[in-house]
């Protein structure tokens, strides 16, 4: 390892450091002053509140359950939302037509709070996961087609003319070119979908659930037990960063396997 | 010698939103085998335009085109593609025309070699320099055998030390394969140091205003870059620049 590659080392080392610093301060300070009543630990919650009862929580199995049907609606949706944005930016590409008559259908969908409309989804597709999972795939969904649209139509025009030199097909410019270039921006797009997802899934719980992290979430905030709120928000943040890391990990596999 | 492509009366005209643009009016061209044909001619004079319309890119509106075996095109920029290592690369076209035989593969792999590329045969095209890169793309383009190949500015992209370089191996890897060659340039040098002749575009229309023979001024002369030290070279640059120059 030469000098540079060590300040480098280093330099990744200080900011993990002070990254962990920074929270565990925050914690000890939030705790703190609950403890001497600077705040008010019922409206606050404190840390060691919480940590009680997600103790509680696992010891009775029960939140298991919140955790798997939250994820399940969140994994299927974005897979959903990705799968099929990307499906129908590939066709909006493929064909200039429909993108040119879709596009002002488009933005106004895109410009929509979506939020607000989650509550005509929930009762047009039922009040069950269905519903859930429904309101999810609205959030994310439109922004991956208008997203994934600009990138494969902005590909370099001398680039596909390379391949129409070597007599390329449509169905080969695509599969060769404009889906392997765009990559490492679908990947992003998959990213920013986690988080979108997410807010699809705890707003269709808040709405109808009686099971999920949203539910708890709604129910805490309801009964006035903010110790189960942080709980949840805290459930739902691990969980959120750890699906962004398993894409993370993707991600520098097919770097790797690229060479980029 | 071999006609590879004759281009006889061809109009082309280019239309626009709200205006029409004559960029080809009744030009005539021949190519020969083992020939090095040089376009020069003044910006948006239509010298792209004729390497499209010999590729087939480009349709054309009157005349006749016929082109006599295989078209392989060379653009400005390398266009290699980043995800691919060197070997993916050069083989990319014969993958797009479904012709991926081992004699052709092995024939890819022979020209890396021939051209002192073989040890980047696993690198990715980021690793390398941009005179490399150039030389792999023609390799890409020389594997499908062509049997005329268009290059658009190829080495324009590039550094000055870089481009009289790579004009030699350019030139060499050309002569090497039996075939005809057109290059597009803008630089005079260039033009006069690689070509058996040089055709002088006009003005939009684009018309032949003269053309050049040097097969037989530069005849023992082996590269371009010894051309270039040739005592005649800077008549022709002169006067090649008086011709462009007079038009403006």
């Amino acid at each position: 390892m030469n000098s540079y590659q060590k300040a480098l080392r280093i330099n990744k080392r200080k900011v993990l450091l002070t990254q962990i610093i920074l929270f565990v301060l925050f914690v000890l300070l939030w705790e703190l002053l609950s403890q001497i009543g600077l705040i008010n630990d019922f409206l606050f919650s404190s840390p060691s509140k919480i940590i009680k009862l997600l103790i509680s929580y696992f010891k009775s199995n029960e939140i298991y359950k919140h955790i798997m049907i939250s994820l399940f609606e969140t994994i299927i949706g974005l897979i959903i939302g990705t799968v099929f944005g990307i499906l129908f930016g590939i066709v909006f590409w493929w064909n200039k037509f429909l993108s040119k008559v879709f596009d002002p259908f488009l933005v106004v969908l895109n410009a929509l709070p979506k939020t607000a409309l989650a509550p005509i989804l929930i009762i047009w597709a039922g009040t069950g996961v269905f519903g859930i999972i429904v309101v999810s795939v609205s959030i994310s969904l439109i922004l991956t087609i208008i997203s994934s649209y600009n990138y494969f139509k902005n590909i370099d025009e001398e680039k596909i003319l390379m391949l129409k030199s070597f007599g390329a097909n449509r169905l080969q410019i695509l599969f060769k070119l404009v889906i392997p270039y765009n990559i490492p921006n679908l990947i992003n797009l998959i990213k920013i979908n986690i988080g979108m997802t997410w807010v699809g899934v705890i707003v269709g719980e808040f709405l109808v659930s009686r099971m999920g992290i949203g539910y708890l979430i709604m129910y805490g905030s309801q009964v006035f037990k903010m110790d189960l709120v942080m709980m949840g928000v805290i459930i739902l943040a691990v969980i959120a960063f750890i699906m962004y890391e398993i894409v993370n990990i993707i991600e520098k596999k097919i770097r790797k396997n690229r060479g980029i | 010698m071999e006609e590879v492509f004759n281009i006889e009366n061809v109009k082309k005209t280019f239309y626009d939103k709200n205006s029409s643009l004559m960029v080809l009016d009744n030009l005539s061209l021949k190519g020969y085998k083992k020939e090095i044909i040089g376009i020069i001619g003044p910006s948006g004079s239509g010298k792209s335009t004729i390497l499209n319309i010999l590729s087939n890119l480009l349709k054309i509106d009157e005349g006749t085109v016929k082109v006599n075996g295989k078209v392989g095109y060379m653009f400005q920029r390398d266009h290699l593609l980043e995800w691919r290592n060197i070997y993916d690369n050069i083989l990319f076209g014969l993958e797009i025309e479904k012709n991926l035989t081992t004699s052709n593969k092995s024939n890819a792999v022979s020209l890396l070699e021939k051209y002192g590329l073989k040890d980047f045969i696993h690198a990715y095209p980021k690793q390398l320099s941009g005179g490399m890169r150039q030389r792999i793309s023609l390799i890409r383009t020389l594997s499908i055998k062509p049997d005329l190949l268009l290059l658009d500015e190829p080495f324009s992209a590039l550094d000055y030390q870089t481009r009289i370089n790579i004009c030699d191996d350019v030139y060499k890897m050309i002569k090497d394969q039996n075939i005809c060659s057109v290059l597009v340039t803008h630089d005079i040098g260039e033009a006069i140091s690689m070509c058996d002749k040089v055709v002088i575009l006009s003005n939009r229309p684009a018309k032949i205003k003269k053309i050049y023979d040097f097969t037989e001024t530069f005849d023992d002369v082996k590269t371009p870059f010894e051309r270039r030290t040739h005592p005649l070279f800077n008549r022709f640059f002169n006067e090649i620049w008086q011709e462009l120059s007079d038009q403006k």
